[in-house]
């Protein structure tokens, strides 16, 4: 709360704080500072617990955070032990919040086999496990689309079989989050709470996203997820080793979407959906490297991506063989 | 400023990052230290691939290990065979073939020892190295296995890679997959990409 007070103590009156580029939440933080404390107080001492009250202080600073991409090293640090803190009083949880940042060299790119695909679904299922989506919505960040002959684009797929696959004369293709090198989502966030980082996963931070989702709508891919209500994963489900960009536990109100499993992938992994796929669909890689199998496939398959005419450059590609 | 060309066999593709970013150059992102590499190796009972070239690709080995056909064959003792039985099919009735319309335990299996199988890769293909034996028939799906586009790696996409033999997935005597029933409920609410 301190910090957050001393940091306006300059601006005495709204309007001077709005003028103030670039700082949002500071403005907002004068506005509603005098609110808060007393809110605060009046809850206070005689009823609640220790623990409580330390939760209480934990969401009282995330509220008045810094954005994730200003943060120093240790703000990162400080932060991530934050949440770590506030997920152990809400849940009773032991999370692992990871911060691992970009390694240099390395460019992720995706390709995915039409031809091998078999629309088991096992991807959605491990992908939903792994990221914490909220289970009462059916939140999925993949879908499948049954496809027949050439349909253009996904929009003829049926992505709600309920049937045995493989159905002769059908092929299953995947979509979720391209990673596009040219992303237009990024553009149309006003706060700047999503981005393109070094190794070309698109992130969101989910304590700067203002919930407005204009980056839904623009996106060509329909690659993006709301939060409509509080996310709700059954304690004894979460995934606790999480990524303070990936798939930490989000709130109502803000943008999810698949980073990659960045949490895995910063670490050498593949992606959940890759490990779970049983055909070997999925293909994942560094795309800098020349001798990786998605360089492999990209200069010896035929590929294409979806809708390559808005130029967006997504790194997902498709083949068959 | 990044600019990188791709030349892939029908497109070409300019990925042109943005300008605040840092250059990206290649420089040997494998994180991962040697105990790590021999630790997973050990784990998969992987194998390096007996291609030239493909060395530095483990295959992974498979529970096919354990079936001790030693037990029963000999190399170079011929197993009694009822003659009234079709080929194999006293022993191990549970084996049934269904691949390509004509093939019999010796178009794969050597006769001499059944655990070597035919190939002209490699004269030494076991069952181990089921595909030197594949391979010899299936050119393009080895060829696309080698290269990372058929076929599943079993490890991260970083550090040493170790891959799927065929047999993983295929069951030699009836190599077609069988039908799935898929998990995971799909989202029912309607979004934009159905209404459209
Ligand atoms: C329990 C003993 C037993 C074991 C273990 C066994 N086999 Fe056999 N197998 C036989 C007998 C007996 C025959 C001959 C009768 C027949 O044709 O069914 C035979 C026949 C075969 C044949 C048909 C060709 C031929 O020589 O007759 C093949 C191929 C074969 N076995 C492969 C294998 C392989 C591979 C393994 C190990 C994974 C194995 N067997 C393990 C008993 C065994
Ligand atoms: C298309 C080639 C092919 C043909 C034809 C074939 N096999 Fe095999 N068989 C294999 C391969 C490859 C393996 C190794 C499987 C593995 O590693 O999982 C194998 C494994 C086996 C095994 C041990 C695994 C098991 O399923 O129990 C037996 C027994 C066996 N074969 C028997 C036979 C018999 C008997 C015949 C003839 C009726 C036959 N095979 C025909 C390729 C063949
Ligand atoms: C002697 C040559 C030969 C060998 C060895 C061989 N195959 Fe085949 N395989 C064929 C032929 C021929 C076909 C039929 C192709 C077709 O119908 O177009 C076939 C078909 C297949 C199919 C497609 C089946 C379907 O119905 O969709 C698969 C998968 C397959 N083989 C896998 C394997 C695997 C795995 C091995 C090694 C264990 C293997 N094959 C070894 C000749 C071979
Ligand atoms: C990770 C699993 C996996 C591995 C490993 C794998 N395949 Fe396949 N393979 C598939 C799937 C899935 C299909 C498509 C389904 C089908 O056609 O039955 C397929 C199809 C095939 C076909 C049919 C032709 C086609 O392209 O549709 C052949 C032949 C084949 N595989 C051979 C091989 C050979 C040879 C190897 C080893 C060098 C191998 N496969 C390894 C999963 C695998």
């Amino acid at each position: 709360m301190k910090e957050g007070l001393e940091k306006n103590t300059e601006s005495c009156c709204a309007d001077m704080v709005l003028k103030k580029k670039g700082s949002r939440r500071g403005a907002l933080a004068a506005l509603l500072g005098g609110a808060a404390t007393a809110a605060a107080s009046t809850a206070g001492a005689a009823l609640a617990t220790e623990e409580e009250r330390e939760l209480k202080r934990i969401k009282r600073n995330e509220f008045f955070q810094k954005y994730y991409r200003a943060m120093t090293e240790e703000e990162r640090a400080a932060t991530v032990a934050r949440f770590e803190r506030k997920t152990k009083l809400e849940t009773g949880m032991d999370v692992q919040i990871d911060s691992t940042s970009a390694r240099p060299g390395v460019l992720f790119g995706y390709a995915f086999n039409i031809s091998k695909c078999e629309g088991s679904r096992e991807c959605v299922a491990a992908c939903v496990q792994e990221n914490n989506q909220d289970r009462t919505s059916n939140m999925q960040y993949i879908k499948l689309f049954e496809m027949e002959g050439d349909m253009g684009s996904v929009h003829g797929g049926d992505s709600e079989y309920s049937h045995e696959t493989p159905v002769d004369g059908k092929y299953y293709l995947g979509t979720q989050c391209f990673h596009c090198e040219n992303p237009p989502c990024t553009k149309a966030c006003p706060t700047g709470a999503t981005w393109k980082e070094a190794d070309g996963i698109v992130v969101v931070d989910y304590n700067w996203c203002i919930g407005c989702r204009y980056c839904e709508a623009a996106c060509p891919y329909f690659a993006r997820r709301f939060n409509w209500k509080e996310p709700e994963v059954p304690a004894e489900e979460i995934n606790p080793n999480q990524h303070y960009l990936g798939n930490r536990m989000r709130t109502k109100g803000v943008m999810e979407k698949c980073t990659f499993c960045i949490q895995r992938t910063r670490k050498g992994l593949s992606p959940a959906c890759v490990e779970a796929c049983p055909t070997g669909a999925r293909v994942f890689g560094n795309l800098l490297d020349p001798d990786s199998e998605i360089r492999w496939i990209l200069a010896h398959k035929k590929v294409f991506r979806l809708k390559e005419d808005l130029g967006a450059e997504p790194k997902f590609w498709y083949y068959a063989d | 400023m990044l600019k990188k060309l791709f030349i892939t066999g029908s497109t070409a593709l300019m990925l042109i990052g943005c300008s605040q970013e840092p250059e990206h150059t290649y420089s040997e992102p494998l994180n991962q230290s040697d105990s790590v590499r021999q630790e997973l190796i050990s784990d998969h009972r992987a194998q390096p691939v007996a291609m030239l070239g493909y060395e530095h690709v483990y295959v992974a080995g498979s529970e096919i290990e354990r079936k001790d056909c030693a037990r029963c064959h000999q190399p170079g003792v011929e197993p009694y065979r009822d003659a009234s039985m079709p080929l194999g099919q006293d022993a191990h009735w549970d084996v049934v073939i269904h691949h390509a319309g004509s093939m019999d335990c010796f178009s794969c299996h050597k006769q001499e020892d059944p655990r070597r199988l035919v190939s002209v890769i490699d004269q030494d293909a076991t069952l181990e190295t089921a595909y030197l034996h594949c391979g010899s028939c299936h050119k393009n799906e080895l060829q696309s296995w080698l290269g990372g586009a058929h076929g599943k790696r079993v490890t991260g996409w970083d550090g040493v890679r170790i891959i799927e033999n065929c047999t993983a997935c295929h069951n030699p005597h009836a190599p077609a997959r069988e039908k799935v029933i898929p998990v995971a409920q799909p989202t029912v609410t309607p979004d934009r990409a159905k209404r459209n």
